[in-house]
């Protein structure tokens, strides 16, 4: 290819030197009216009335060699970029490209695992805290048991104590009663003694008083009612 | 004054002659030598070390390396890879001629319109071989724009072909000019200076205006050192985007 394009270059050269001449005149033109572009002209000129003639760009003496040096640096400078230098930066380039990639990747797994981490430890605290209030509860439920037990023990005692109390009360009052009718039987026998003077008979007596405190009852039992 | 025109002068170093071609190597192929060794060895020494993260050296190469990548897959597209080292290397070889021409006492080979027309009338060359080869007779399309009506077709048909013929001469003349004009400039304004120094008197203070001037062109030279190898380079990937698709 390098060959090719060196006598290819060459069969050219006749249509450059038109060409350059062309930019030659360009290079005159453009800069003719400043300053810089007089002395430039100036630096020209002097060029072509020096010895030689002409740019020594326009000298074909050297087109020859300065193609061949070119092609075979331009040759030597492809080979060591194309094989050497070129898939060296690249594969640096790219090597720290994998290892970002790789980096990003594993920074995203470690997050994903500290988030399993923080919901199992957030599982665990709920568990944890549904076991503790469970376990209080419990223990609420039996002391309150437990309290509730001896209450209501206490009250059964002490309903027990209270009707014991009230049927020796009424027990008591009973035979306080009959002792009134004994006085009483015995107030009437006395009292019909001395008026008649007859020993009644104590056990009609008995049954009269037991009658009127019977009904005397029964009235305030319907009075009552 | 010292002849402006001088710094282009070619001087041979070691004759050399095959087949009545004089093929001597030259100041101009010294300098070309000196490009393929300084920008290898450069980019070999920042590549050295392969680092992940890259020391200042190996950003550099890196940043050429992208540059011209970015330019392939911007001009011609993903299938521009193939192109990729002739590219680089043809942008390389402008830069560092540009480049190395800034140094004082040097030559600069690239402001040689042989060397600027044997490097476009490559990538021309290259265009169509590749083109025909690719496409075959379609190739020729291209000097068909679509949506002409057919009577302005002697008319554009002509037009197109000439527009195609004469890229490697506007390649080629762009950066040859830029580079002669640029230095012939900086050589007559240093030229300036000295020669009122060497007048005296007054004219020596007067010889720091031009000095100063000069040291502002030198900087704009390097930006035109650098854009016009771009400028090369990036015509070439336009170029060589026809032998990858044709337009229509």
């Amino acid at each position: 290819m390098l060959k090719f394009t060196a006598i290819v270059t060459g069969t050219y050269l006749t249509l450059l030197s038109s060409a350059s001449l062309a930019a030659d005149e360009v290079l005159h033109d453009g800069l003719q009216h400043t300053e810089v572009g007089d002395k430039l002209a100036e630096g020209i000129h002097d060029a072509e009335h020096a010895p030689k003639g002409g740019l020594p760009q326009f000298d074909p003496e050297w087109f020859a060699s300065q193609i061949f040096w070119l092609a075979i640096c331009f040759a030597i400078l492809y080979l060591i970029f194309a094989k050497k230098t070129l898939p060296d930066i690249s594969s640096v380039i790219e090597n720290r490209k994998n290892h970002i990639q790789s980096d990003l990747e594993t920074a995203e797994k470690l997050t994903a695992e500290a988030d399993e981490v923080q919901d199992a430890y957030q599982a665990g605290l709920n568990t944890a805290q549904n076991d503790a209030s469970d376990a209080i509860k419990g223990v609420e439920n039996i002391s309150k048991a437990k309290t509730e037990d001896a209450l209501t023990a206490f009250r059964t005692r002490s309903d027990e104590t209270i009707a014991e109390a009230e049927a020796n009360i009424i027990a008591s009052k009973e035979s306080a009663m009959d002792d009134m009718n004994q006085v009483a039987v015995d107030a009437a026998a006395a009292a019909v003694e001395k008026i008649i003077g007859v020993k009644p008979d104590s056990s009609k007596i008995q049954t009269i008083v037991k009658n009127m405190s019977g009904a005397t009852k029964t009235a305030r039992k319907t009075k009552a009612a | 004054m010292a002849n402006p025109i001088q710094q282009f002068e070619i001087t041979p170093l070691i004759p050399l002659h095959i087949g009545g071609l004089d093929i001597s190597y030259t100041n101009s192929a010294l300098w070309m030598t000196i490009a393929v060794v300084v920008s290898t060895t450069l980019l070999s020494l920042a590549m050295r070390r392969r680092a992940l993260v890259p020391g200042r050296m190996q950003a550099f190469a890196e940043m050429i390396y992208e540059f011209v990548a970015s330019m392939i897959r911007e001009n011609i597209g993903v299938k521009g890879r193939q192109y990729f080292p002739l590219i680089f290397t043809l942008f390389m070889i402008v830069l560092l001629g540009n480049m190395l021409g800034m140094l004082p006492y040097s030559f600069t080979y690239t402001s040689h319109i042989i060397v600027t027309a044997a490097l476009a009338f490559f990538i021309f060359f290259i265009v169509m071989i590749i083109g025909v080869f690719k496409h075959g007779f379609h190739f020729f399309s291209l000097f068909v724009p679509p949506g002409v009506p057919m009577w302005l077709m002697p008319l554009i048909i002509p037009i197109e072909v000439m527009s195609f013929m004469i890229r490697p001469v506007t390649l080629s003349v762009r950066l040859f000019a830029n580079m002669i004009a640029g230095h012939i400039m900086l050589k007559v304004f240093a030229g300036f200076s000295v020669g009122m120094f060497a007048a005296g008197g007054g004219l020596v203070f007067a010889g720091i205006g031009p000095m100063l001037f000069n040291s502002v062109l030198i900087g704009f030279e390097f930006l035109i050192a650098f854009l016009q190898a771009y400028v090369f380079a990036i015509l070439s990937c336009i170029y060589l985007k026809d032998t990858v698709e044709i337009g229509h």
